[in-house]
């Protein structure tokens, strides 16, 4: 948004927006709450969108790509992690979230926010052992106002590292092997499959990226598949400042 | 301090979740090493503008630009040149982010705007991670060979002060504090620092950061955990405030 454009605010209007954007940082946070817990189908159910035209559009994206439609979300996000979870026992997933930055859209409507997870999983392997992993990486979300209540509408949870806790992380290959890494086996086969974020380049890629301050809502923003940046950006068709 | 008006109450309340959203814009900004886009973006252009580390202080925006952005794109450029001869598909790819990711992760702030509503400081923690995938190093042969992947945490601290200008906010002042830094899950500071001043020969400490430009006020500012050093409280958190001055900075003023 132009500062030429940027809205002005009264006081009503200032503390109301100053007070959405702490609810948007509580869901965040909630939404982290919920996962600890195990309650993913009850974290969908609760926080995310309920109208039917922002469940269509609801996504849940990884390194490989993103779950497009509640239902879909639904049967990779709860219904499967429900079922290789079993009973519980032996398992610890927490992906604490920092350095928040919210944009609450200048219309008062959407929001965006974007934030550093230091995490880890611990599953167990079925012999009465668990494998523990550390597991970082940047948490982008969409949100979006329904009545007078906000509710998660993008994931994207873009993966740094994966690393078993007490190895060296150093140890093991630069490339990752899609097909034996667990965050991307775990993963599955989404609705878009695609590479979103490569960290074999760090953050060359930059996505998902900063949210900048806007004033309404459009799809190219997003951080569901809509919003992904047209690859030509970093490659053959990079054009003049291409790439840098 | 006087109480304020309500009025006063919310532009300050807006002005805190602004000030967190710069912190955070230069975390995700460094974690590309990005420093044109940051020092082009949140910085103040103010000639009372610093940033400070265990190396010193820089003062002046020509002289944090130089240091910041200059001094700092090298060390990436001279990376990205080591790179290129052992992996070829850096090719054509902005060199900057390929240095590595250092994510200077935010938690614990204490944000205090000034009762003037003109300026805001605050202190935070950083546990963090700086990890980069593709790396390099010149060998005693003299050729660059491929060296391991890293992920390494730091924890710093750092005491930040923001000026708003032209309903902006921006940084104006960058204390950060080295606190400890070593492989993920393979450190122990405590160990590792002790068994290198016990050696007959003590090695150099691993440096608290990438290069050392040219300072105003020279260090060490902070220094990294040693089991010969008391707790440093270089930072400390602001106390509320009426105007940014020498009573309430993490640089007094030499200009005013």
């Amino acid at each position: 948004m132009s500062k030429k454009a940027k809205r002005q605010y009264t006081d009503e209007e200032l503390i109301r927006r100053v007070t959405d954007v702490e609810e948007v940082k509580k869901l965040a946070n909630r939404r982290v709450y919920y996962m600890i817990n195990e309650w993913r189908g009850k974290e969908l159910d609760e926080l995310w969108v309920a109208e039917p035209e922002h469940q269509k559009t609801a996504s849940f994206g990884r390194n490989t790509g993103y779950y497009v439609g509640m239902e879909a979300i639904r049967g990779y996000y709860a219904d499967k992690h429900a079922a290789d979870l079993g009973d519980g026992v032996g398992t610890m997933n927490a992906h604490p979230i920092s350095t928040g930055l919210v944009e609450l859209a200048g219309d008062g409507k959407t929001a965006k926010g974007l934030w550093y997870s230091i995490g880890q999983d611990t599953t167990p392997n079925g012999d009465g052992t668990a494998l523990a992993l550390w597991n970082t990486g940047k948490v982008a979300i969409d949100f979006i106002c329904e009545g007078d209540s906000w509710k998660i509408w993008h994931v994207m949870e873009a993966n740094d590292v994966v690393s078993e806790a007490g190895d060296s992380y150093s140890d093991h290959p630069v490339y990752l092997d899609y097909a034996t890494d667990p965050v991307a086996v775990e993963f599955g086969t989404p609705t878009v499959p695609m590479i979103t974020h490569d960290a074999t380049f760090n953050w060359w890629d930059n996505y998902p990226a900063p949210p900048s301050p806007y004033d309404t809502w459009s799809d190219e923003i997003s951080y569901g598949p809509e919003g992904y940046p047209e690859k030509t950006e970093y490659h053959f068709g990079a054009g003049e400042g291409g790439n840098y | 301090m006087r109480e304020l008006t309500l009025h006063e109450r919310i532009r300050n309340a807006d002005a805190s979740q602004q000030v967190e959203n710069v912190k955070a814009r230069h975390a995700y900004l460094h974690g590309r090493a990005d420093a044109t886009g940051e020092w082009s973006v949140i910085w103040s252009r103010d000639e009372n503008c610093s940033w400070a580390h265990a190396f010193g202080r820089m003062r002046g925006f020509d002289q944090v630009y130089h240091g910041s952005v200059g001094d700092y794109d090298k060390m990436s450029m001279e990376n990205w040149l080591d790179l290129y001869e052992v992996y070829p598909e850096v090719t054509g790819k902005d060199p900057r982010p390929l240095m590595e990711c250092s994510v200077h992760t935010l938690v614990t702030d204490v944000i205090e705007v000034a009762a003037d509503g003109k300026s805001a400081r605050g202190c935070f923690i950083t546990p963090g991670v700086i990890h980069s995938r593709l790396t390099a190093d010149k060998g005693e042969d003299g050729k660059v060979h491929r060296s391991p992947k890293y992920c390494h945490v730091l924890w710093e601290r750092y005491g930040s002060d923001f000026v708003c200008e032209d309903g902006e906010w921006k940084y104006l002042h960058e204390h950060v504090c080295p606190d400890l830094v070593g492989d993920m899950d393979h450190t122990n500071w405590a160990a590792d620092e002790y068994a290198r001043i016990t050696q007959p020969n003590p090695g150099e400490a691993m440096p608290p950061t990438l290069g050392s430009p040219p300072v105003t006020d020279p260090g060490p500012m902070h220094m990294p955990y040693s089991v010969l050093s008391a707790p440093q409280n270089t930072v400390p958190w602001p106390e509320p405030y009426e105007t940014l001055d020498n009573e309430n900075t993490y640089t007094p003023f030499v200009k005013k």
